[in-house]
């Protein structure tokens, strides 16, 4: 019997000023919590990957995750992938250290992406993840840096492409123009950069309903899929609100209030939808 | 039953997770960065990884951890725990990137994995196949790998289990007397990855 591998279900948090916040189109964000009450209910809940990315660290050149990181590496026993704003050697041992498994690049790397092989040779290629933030505009594809900031040039199928000659050990998708809209994946770019490479690659971007989620797992080889906001929205509603916080915390009032109806186990819901619809899923 | 645990730093891995699990599970645990640091005492050593071959091998060397590691596994026959990169480093060698010396506490190689259909590297989630009495509970459970490189080990009689991989059963697991290895990460593998290190220690 062939053993066929799993898809990794994956929450994707997205952090800033120790919070968690959620955005559309990686901008204009809501802070929803203590993004550890999150890990720890996701991890209770079946997840197979945690992913945190430091939502504005390429942009204060700040790299300041090691606090979460370790408090999650100490008692959620699942695999933590750790990004944003790292841009040295040391900010990759940090990590490490810190208790990360796997490390997300992907500013440093397009600005330089000798970093990328580099990095592959000193810490090992399964522990590094590229990024990739695509963007269609006006029918063309493009990548984009700094959490979906700035727009570069490239074609991301040719940058998987080197990426993968580069050494790194898996891909994170992120198709920018879907993400926080909750309509859908963009199964074309998926499918496209899917193909181009050998390493597995990540789904980010667009889940709305747990058929887009089916959609992409049987449209595409993705290996895992990353979702923040239907994770999330689902979620915070379990949580008390945080007691100190910088940042927009109205939205989550509001939608505290509005929607009484706690404790939903999205993931649990998900994984279960999955196999019945014949996913093979741990 | 508590162990004096010494969990080897190589200085580019996280050890913090297999630090957490031994706490968790009441260990007098200490983390050892070089020969200083390495308590004679120490019943179980664990080899943690992530890396780099090459570069791991020269961090045990340049410690003089790798004498310490030598007398307490071949001389004193106490207990050693590879996990991932740490399972390779016990084979004799590993054509990662040119032909690099291991351990050399289990006989065999580390090569690269098979190249398939499947993605590479070998990244996620595989139910590992078991036959060994200690292991029974553990058959068909799933347990979470991350590595380009599979050991092979020249005597299969110490291989405890394995998993399918481009249609190739590769090994996940061995146990030769006190040396014991998972390519797996055990304090990665949630709950079943928990009990498994659990029954490790014993």
């Amino acid at each position: 019997m062939i053993n066929k591998q799993p898809i990794r279900i994956i929450p994707k948090l997205d952090i800033k000023n120790g919070l968690l916040i959620k955005g559309i189109n990686l901008e204009g964000l809501r802070v929803l919590g203590d993004p550890f009450y999150f890990a720890r209910e996701y991890y209770d809940q079946g997840a197979d990957e945690i992913c945190y990315l430091d939502n504005v660290a390429t942009l204060y050149g700040t790299n300041n995750l090691s606090k979460f990181i370790s408090k999650t590496a100490k008692d959620i026993h699942i695999p933590v992938s750790v990004g944003g704003g790292i841009r040295t050697y040391h900010d990759i041992e940090n990590a490490l250290v810190s208790g990360a498994d796997k490390i997300c690049l992907n500013s440093k790397i397009i600005d330089n992406p000798n970093f990328l092989k580099k990095s592959c040779r000193l810490f090992g290629s399964s522990n590094i993840t590229a990024i990739i933030e695509t963007t269609l505009i006006e029918g063309k594809y493009f990548i984009t840096k700094s959490n979906g900031r700035d727009l570069i040039e490239i074609d991301p199928v040719s940058w998987a492409q080197k990426i993968e000659d580069l050494g790194a050990g898996e891909i994170f998708l992120t198709c920018v123009h879907k993400e926080g809209l909750k309509s859908g994946f963009d199964l074309k770019i998926i499918k496209k950069i899917c193909n181009s490479v050998k390493l597995p690659v990540i789904a980010h971007g667009g889940a709305g309903k747990f058929s887009d989620i089916l959609a992409v797992i049987k449209n595409s080889k993705v290996s895992g899929v990353a979702i923040s906001s239907l994770f999330h929205y689902e979620t915070c509603l379990s949580f008390p609100l945080p007691k100190v916080f910088t940042g927009n915390i109205e939205f989550l009032k509001r939608y505290q209030n509005e929607n009484k109806n706690l404790n939903i186990k999205i993931i649990k819901k998900l994984k279960n939808y999955l196999k019945r619809n014949n996913i093979e899923i741990r | 039953m508590s162990l004096k645990i010494g969990i080897i730093d190589l200085n580019c891995n996280n050890i913090f997770s297999i630090y957490g699990l031994c706490k968790n599970l009441n260990q007098k645990t200490k983390v050892i960065k070089n020969y200083k640091e390495f308590d004679k005492k120490t019943e179980l050593i664990i080899l943690p990884g992530v890396g780099a071959f090459s570069n791991a091998m020269q961090t045990l060397r340049s410690t003089n951890l790798f004498e310490e590691i030598y007398e307490h596994t071949v001389i004193k026959n106490k207990k050693v725990l590879g996990i991932c990169l740490g399972m390779q480093l016990l084979f004799e060698s590993s054509k990662e990137f040119s032909l690099n010396k291991g351990l050399g506490f289990l006989k065999g190689s580390v090569q690269s994995l098979p190249i398939g259909k499947e993605c590479f590297p070998n990244v996620g989630w595989r139910k590992i196949t078991t036959k060994e009495k200690k292991l029974k509970k553990f058959n068909n459970k799933s347990f979470y790998f991350i590595h380009s490189y599979q050991c092979i080990p020249s005597e299969y009689d110490i291989i405890t289990s394995h998993i399918q991989y481009n249609k190739k059963k590769i090994c996940s697991s061995v146990e030769k007397n006190n040396i014991v290895g998972t390519q797996f990460h055990p304090e990665k593998s949630g709950k079943e990855g928990l009990n498994l290190f659990r029954n490790l220690l014993k």
